[in-house]
This record gives structure tokens, sequence and C-alpha cells, in this order.
């Protein structure tokens, strides 16, 4: 249940049934309670697993009490508390052994809450206007199974103005229509294309271990380098695409988490277009307090575009290190972060060079634009071996062949990348571009039944025909 | 793509679909599944082609059916190239004739299945083929197999051909058995082994013959026939855990690969032992050593090339227990098992959806065979006899 299975979709369509049996916003907010409640309960049978989930979620409303009461400087210590609890709870590996909780627990869905529960301290210190959120309401937003697993993180403003609306937002039959397509779609690329791109990832890294002639073993690197950000795109927003859709018939809008990430030219674009709920949320909550503050320390005009170069490094180095408690993760925010800095100084350098006009002249040239995301493509590839692989791995991969052998690699992806992704962008608007007066004949209604259905034919079969469980959602362990 | 509703802004009312769309809609994602299955079988038949043609089946009274003498057939697996099967004056899968072996000559006769004939991959390519190439080199005198292998020849029929064997007064006797001796094993096949064999019932006549009105064995047929399912499952299995994440869902026909084997498969392996025994003591009659070979499952070589193996599971049990039988009857074991560990995947070794082994696979099995003869039966290929072999050295047996 809790990956992109055939019973999680079944759930959440039931869901989604009985919650419109009536509009009232207490029936749906039940309905939604207790279905994040069985959800729960399908993941994790013995209670005992879920006491410090609890404990977890009773601190957060805690500190929301006591705000709410106007102990606002409580928060002095109560945001650091979430934060150590949270990094507790999961078991960062820089803190001792000693330290955590020697029983087996439940932590899936932590790191969405932990998001959740820190956005509403923070906009509750914050705001002006002191407004209740009661415990339902509370547990409604932070244990919705609709987000519980992977997210998208969603703002409690936007989730309660659809949750608690007295009037829900309609849901037509052209509603329906479009989030069943999406729920197929979502479905196919999880269950179908992640899994094809993740078996030839693990079909590339058995052969890069083996005594293979050096052609081989250099077309396994190459395949390496290219094919889990096209595997972990379609496992993520696959997922995302089947939880927003199924929301979205419980009348409830989801933030979009992806906005064709692979089609951004530069680091800076791709991390707006990717798991976006999540570098949204650190930008509203790292980046921008931290720029502020900085620039009211150091106010040199100069050094304002350094500082942001730093407050990106700083962001995206959380972003990273989000992902995992250990040291591989240290390092892959590292290289998120540096790789936003690099380009943001990048950006300085090359107006200060050519001048403002001559880099925006520059910024439109389309070669310019394919070879940027091509190289946007390879570098989240690169930094991404420190996402699945331990260093053990790494260091066998790379120790496979030469370090000229490697740049070879690294540039042929790049130009594969910069080809490919160049011609998608051109197929899908030439494709976009046939239009009747309805709009494009590729996003009607009539094209998107054709292609569910081919879609979900595929799916089904590719279903049956392996009996298995659905692949995990790699989200999900973070 | 870009992912977003934004046809569906939510908080305005929206158009009504038009009533016809009601219609039209259902009736286009139907048709769109129609079109789809139908491309899809065309392409797959299209692409893997497969033909088998038992035009030179003969029926036979002891083991059901045999080669006809001097017989050729064309046939493809959906996986693999169109091969040519062509059969000797016995109706054997090999290029010399059965009849007196040459001064000189040393003869192995193979008896087994559709793996010992070298199912579907082409003559000189099997692995006997090749190995009778190969010893030929290595021991400087002409080395030649009697390849009797035969499709669905199992364990029971295997027994039932010694003698047949031995008639062509072989220098040594080599079987060839995988998990499909023992998993299609009946144990009443094996306690009426002297009575003339049944034949196997073929279960798609068995249904159409038990309910033949039955509308759903048309779609039954189709479905277990469809070329689209084995090109689909082709690609899958091209990754070998998916492969043993399928396979151990069969259940008790994965029982070999568990670490204990079930009550099921050590009665099947008890049986046999008792059958190896008579071999055995027939093959010691005729001063004719015997020697059994293990050639691996798609299932054994993916597992065991696996960095981690899964919990529970053991590659090694099956030869773990041939080794013991065949220890207890004097009989050398092989075990081809272990040369899968290195080298290509599993997906390139075997057709994978058929399960039988490809040329490259067979070639691996050679290389096992012909290091384990000259090792251990050296004094059976130079064509010593018993009395010459006591006198020499003895080695392992």
């Amino acid at each position: 249940m809790d990956n992109a299975s055939f019973q999680f979709v079944l759930f959440g369509l039931a869901v989604a049934l009985v919650s419109n049996f009536s509009r009232s916003r207490v029936w749906r907010s039940i309905v939604l309670m207790l279905a994040s409640l069985v959800f729960l309960g399908l993941l994790a049978h013995n209670p005992i697993v879920f006491l410090p989930l609890i404990g977890f979620l009773l601190l957060g409303y805690a500190g929301l009490i006591l705000i709410e009461h106007g102990w606002s400087r409580s928060m002095i210590w109560g945001i650091p508390a979430v934060v150590l609890a949270y990094v507790w709870l999961k078991k960062y590996t820089f803190l001792p052994e000693g330290i955590f909780l020697h029983f087996p627990y439940f932590t899936l869905g932590l790191s969405y809450i932990f998001f959740r529960v820190l956005h509403l301290l923070i906009e509750a210190r914050d705001s002006q206007e002191k407004s209740h959120i009661g415990l339902g309401a509370y547990l409604v937003y932070t244990l919705n199974f609709t987000t519980f697993v992977s997210g998208p993180i969603q703002r409690y403003d936007e989730f309660a103005r659809d949750q608690f609306a007295a009037q829900p937002i309609p849901l037509g039959s052209r509603a329906i229509g479009l989030q069943l397509e999406r729920i197929v779609r979502g479905f196919f690329k999880v269950n179908v294309l992640a899994m094809l791109f993740d078996m030839a990832r693990t079909d590339a890294l058995a052969q890069m271990s083996q005594p293979l002639p050096l052609t081989l073993k250099l077309y396994a690197a190459f395949r390496l380098a290219i094919v889990y950000p096209f595997f972990l795109y379609s496992n993520f927003s696959g997922y995302i695409d089947i939880v927003i859709a199924l929301a979205r018939l419980m009348r409830v809008r989801l933030p979009e988490n992806f906005d064709r990430p692979f089609s951004t030219s530069s680091v800076l674009d791709f991390w707006n277009q990717w798991h976006m709920t999540l570098s949204t949320w650190l930008k509203t909550y790292v980046y921008n307090p931290l720029l502020v503050t900085l620039m009211r320390r150091i106010p040199s005009l100069a050094m304002q575009p350094f500082l942001g170069v730093f407050c990106f490094f700083v962001t995206f180095f959380l972003i990273g290190v989000w992902h995992g408690r250990t040291s591989e993760f240290i390092f892959f925010g590292i290289l998120t972060g540096g790789g936003m800095s690099i380009n943001k100084l990048w950006q300085l350098w090359l107006a200060h060079a050519i001048g403002r006009k001559g880099y925006r002249a520059l910024s439109a040239s389309p070669v310019y634009i394919a070879f940027g995301r091509g190289l946007n493509f390879v570098w989240f590839g690169f930094t991404l071996f420190w996402f699945w692989a331990g260093w053990k791995q790494i260091d066998t991969i790379f120790a496979a062949l030469s370090f000229v052998e490697w740049l070879g690699v690294w540039l042929a992806a790049w130009l594969f990348a910069t080809l490919i992704l160049a011609l998608w962008e051109w197929v899908r608007a030439a494709l976009l571009s046939i239009k009747t007066t309805e709009g494009p004949v590729l996003t009607s209604r009539y094209a998107r039944v054709v292609y569910a259905s081919a879609l979900g034919l595929v799916a089904v079969a590719t279903m049956v025909l392996l009996n298995q469980p659905a692949p995990d959602i790699v989200y999900k362990a973070f | 793509m870009r992912q977003s509703n934004a046809a569906d802004p939510g908080n305005v009312q929206e158009a009504k679909l038009p009533r016809r769309d009601l219609i039209i809609l259902p009736l286009l994602s139907l048709l769109t599944l129609a079109v789809c299955l139908l491309a899809a079988e065309a392409a797959a038949r299209y692409f893997f082609v497969a033909q088998r043609d038992d035009s030179c089946s003969i029926d036979d009274s002891n083991i059901v059916f045999r080669y006809r003498a001097n017989c050729t057939t064309h046939g493809k697996a959906a996986e693999g190239p169109w091969v040519t099967h062509q059969f000797n004056d016995c109706g054997y899968r090999t290029k010399e004739s059965c009849g007196p072996k040459p001064p000189g000559t040393t003869r192995i006769a193979l008896v087994g299945a559709s793996v010992a004939e070298g199912y579907l991959v082409a003559y000189d390519e099997t692995f006997a083929a090749r190995a009778a190439r190969q010893l030929t080199l290595d021991l400087g005198r002409p080395i030649e197999i009697q390849n009797m292998g035969r499709e669905q020849c199992y364990a029971v029929c295997a027994f039932r051909r010694v003698d047949e064997a031995l008639a062509l007064k072989p220098d040594l006797i080599l079987l060839a058995v995988n998990s499909s001796d023992f998993e299609k094993m009946d144990l009443s096949d094996v306690a009426n082994r002297f009575k003339p064999m049944q034949p196997v019932v073929d279960q798609i006549e068995l249904r159409h013959k038990m309910d033949p009105r039955n509308p759903l064995n048309a779609v039954q047929d189709f479905v277990g026939k469809s070329r689209a399912g084995i090109a689909a499952l082709h690609f899958l299995f091209q990754n070998p855990a998916t492969y043993v994440r399928m396979y151990l869902i069969s259940g008790e026909r994965s029982a070999y690969l568990r670490r204990s084997s079930s009550p099921a498969w050590e009665k099947r392996l008890d049986a046999y032992d008792l059958l190896l025994d008579e071999m055995a003591q027939k093959a010691r009659d005729a001063n004719v050593p015997i020697v059994l070979m293990e050639v691996p499952t798609v299932a054994q070589a993916s597992l065991v090339s696996m960095s981690t193996m899964p919990p529970g599971l053991d590659p090694y049990t099956l030869d773990r227990r041939l080794a013991q039988i065949t220890a207890r009857h004097g009989i050398q074991f092989i075990d081809a098992l272990d040369a899968f560990k290195q080298g290509p995947p599993a997906n390139k070794l075997f057709y994978v959806v058929d399960g039988h082994l490809n040329s490259a696979g067979h070639g691996v099995v050679s290389s096992v065979l012909v290091a384990q003869l000259e090792k251990e039966q050296s004094a059976a290929l130079l064509g010593q006899n018993e009395a010459q072999r006591s006198a020499a050295p003895a080695h392992g047996r």
C-alpha cells in the first residue's frame, strides 16, 4: 500500500467515492481522517511502532498551541526541538548510536510530516492573524494519506482552503476523466517505465564489474550515467501523478511537484521544476530568511550577488542532506549546492563579461539552451551516483574505467542528452501545434482516452506478466 | 509532459461533456485496446517467429515416441534462430552413424531430454558436438557422441533407454539431467518402469475433450499461444532478478531452489536414486562407466551469479543431493553450475522464456564437460577396458 500498486489506487478510488457521498466538510474530513488511519493500519499492524510518530506529532501540536497562546518566544527552542526530534528519530549517522530508540518503529512519511509541522510552527509564529488549528484539522493535514508517503509538501492554508471549504470545488465528468487519465499515466510511469529504466541500470551495473571488452564497459558506463535520472523521474513523478489525481477526486488540489524538469537549461531552473514543493519550502523557509539576514548584516551592494550564491549553496546543500542519513548524502548535498552556486557564478560572470544584453541574447539561443539542457541533465545524473550508491559501490564503479575513459563517457552522455532532449522538445512542440478550435489535438479528451487506454493496457499486462509487487517509490525512504 | 491540472481550475464551474462523448469515449477506449492487442500480437508474430515440426517423431512402444532414422526437420524457438535437426541411422542427433564403432574410436552414449538433444540449437553448437570436437582434439583420437537426447525424455524415459545405449557398445554413458527430470517425474511411472510407457496427456486436448462447447477454450488457447506474451516476457526476463522473482512464485516447481527442498521433491529424488541404482548395475555388468551431468536451469544460473543471495534460497540444493546419490552408485557427477558464476549473465546463456540453453549456454556446459571428463574419465576415453582401468591409478570415482 505504500507504493503505486493496484491496491493503493483502488483504495484511493474507494475513499474518493465515499468522500463524495456528501459535500459537507465534516463528512469529507471524517472520511479522509478514517482513510488515513486505515492506511496507516495497513502499513503496520502493531500500534506500538507508531508511538514515536505520535510523540513527534504531539510535540509539533504542543508548539502550535503555545504559539496560539502567545508564547511565540517558546519557538526559540520549539523549532530546534522539532528538528532535533526528527534527526533523532531518523537516526542520522552523525549522532551517537547509543541515544537512539532500540525497538523497531514507524518512520515512513516522517520527513514529509516534518516539513508540514515546521511550516505550521513558522507560519503560526510569523503570522499577524492568529488562527486556531484544531487537533482534528492538524491530524487530517499531517496524516493525509495522499501526501503521507512521498509528498507533495502542501501548505496548510492551501489544504484547508479545499478540504474545509463550505462549498467544495466542483468535480464533473470532465475533471473525473482528467484525473483517471492521470492515474493511468502515473501508474504506467511507475510500474512500466521506471521498471524498465531500473532494469537497464541493474544490467549496466552488473556489466561494470564483469571482465568485458572496453567498448562494452564504456557502453555500460554510458547507460549508467544517463538512465538513473529517467528512472527517478518516472518513479517519483508517476507516484505524484497518482496521488494528485486521487486527492483531486476527493476535491482537494495538491500542489504540482514536477514541471518538465529535463526541459530546463540550467541547474537553477531545474530545481524550480523538480521536486518543486521541497525546493519551494526550502526557498521560503531557508533561502529567503538567510538572504535577508545576511543582507542586513552585510549591506554592501557589490556583495549581494555573492550572498545569493552562498544562500543557494546552503539551501541546496540542505536539500541534499535531507535525502538521507549517511555521508553519501552530505556529498550529494555539496554537489547539489555546489552546482547551484557555480551556475549562479557563471551567470554573474557571463553577464559581466558580455554585458546583460549579450547575456540575454545568448540565453535565448536554441543551441545554448540545448547544450545547457544536456549539461544540466548529465550533472544531475552525476550527482545522483551519491544518491543511489554507497561509497564502496561508487569506488567499484569509478575504478572500472580510467579517468580519461570516464571523461569520455560523460562527454558522450552530455552530447547524447543534448540531442535527445532537444529532439524531444522539438517533437513535443510539433505535436502540440496540431490544433483544433478547442486546442491541441494531443491534449484533447479523445487523444487522452486513446493513450490512457493504451498505457493502461501495457501497465496491466506488465503487472500480470510479472505478477510481483509494485516497485517501491524511491522518495518514500527519505 | 507538463503534469498539471491546467485544464482543471477546480474553482470554476466546468463545461459539461457533450452527451455523445459518454458513448464515444468508452467506445474509443475499447477500440484502442483492441487495436493495441492485435498490433502487439501481429508485431510479435513477425519478430518472434516460432515453429515446431514433429514430422520426425514416430511412435515407440518403449519410450512413447522417438525420432525417425535419417530424418531432417527445421524448427525455431521464438527467441532463437532457425535450426535444422538431423537424425542419423538410429534417429539420434549425431552426424556419425550408430553402426559398429570404427576401430580406434571412443564412443559416448548421451541420454537425456531436450537439454541433451540441444533442442533449438544448431547441431555444431550443442554441447555434445562441441565436446566431441574438443575431446578429439585434446586426446588425439576420434571421440564420437551418439546423442540419444530426445525432447521430454525425462528420468524414467532415460532409464528405459539404458539397454539401447549399451547396445551401442559405448565406452561411456553420459546422462544429462536438469530440474525438469525431477519436476516432471510421475512416481507411478517409476513404479511401472518395466511396463509399457503411457503417452503424455496433452492438457489442451484434454481440456477440449472434457468441455467441448466451452467458448473460453478458444480464448485460453489464444492467450496460451500469444506470441505477444512471449515477447513481453522475453524483454522482462532480461533482468535475472526479475526472472528469479517470478520463477519463485511457481511454488512447488521451484522448491529445488530452497535451502531444504520440499517432501515431494525428496520423494522424486529417492525414486531417482532407485532408477540410478538399477542403471548403474546394468552399466557395471556391461563394463561401461556412467557419468551424470546436471545442467542448470535459468533460475539456478541467475541465482548463482547474483552478488547477494535472496534469503532462504540456495541454487546448489539439487546439485548436492545428486552428488550424494551418484556417489552411492559409483557414478561420476559433473556439476555445471559453478561455470555459470562468472562470465555472461543467465539472460545471455538461455532462451529465457523457453528455458532451454542457447548456443552460448551450450558452450559453457561443453567446457565443463570436457574438463571433467578429461580429469576423471581419461582411461575410458582412451578406450581402456575395465581391467586396464583397474590397473591405472583411480581418479576420485
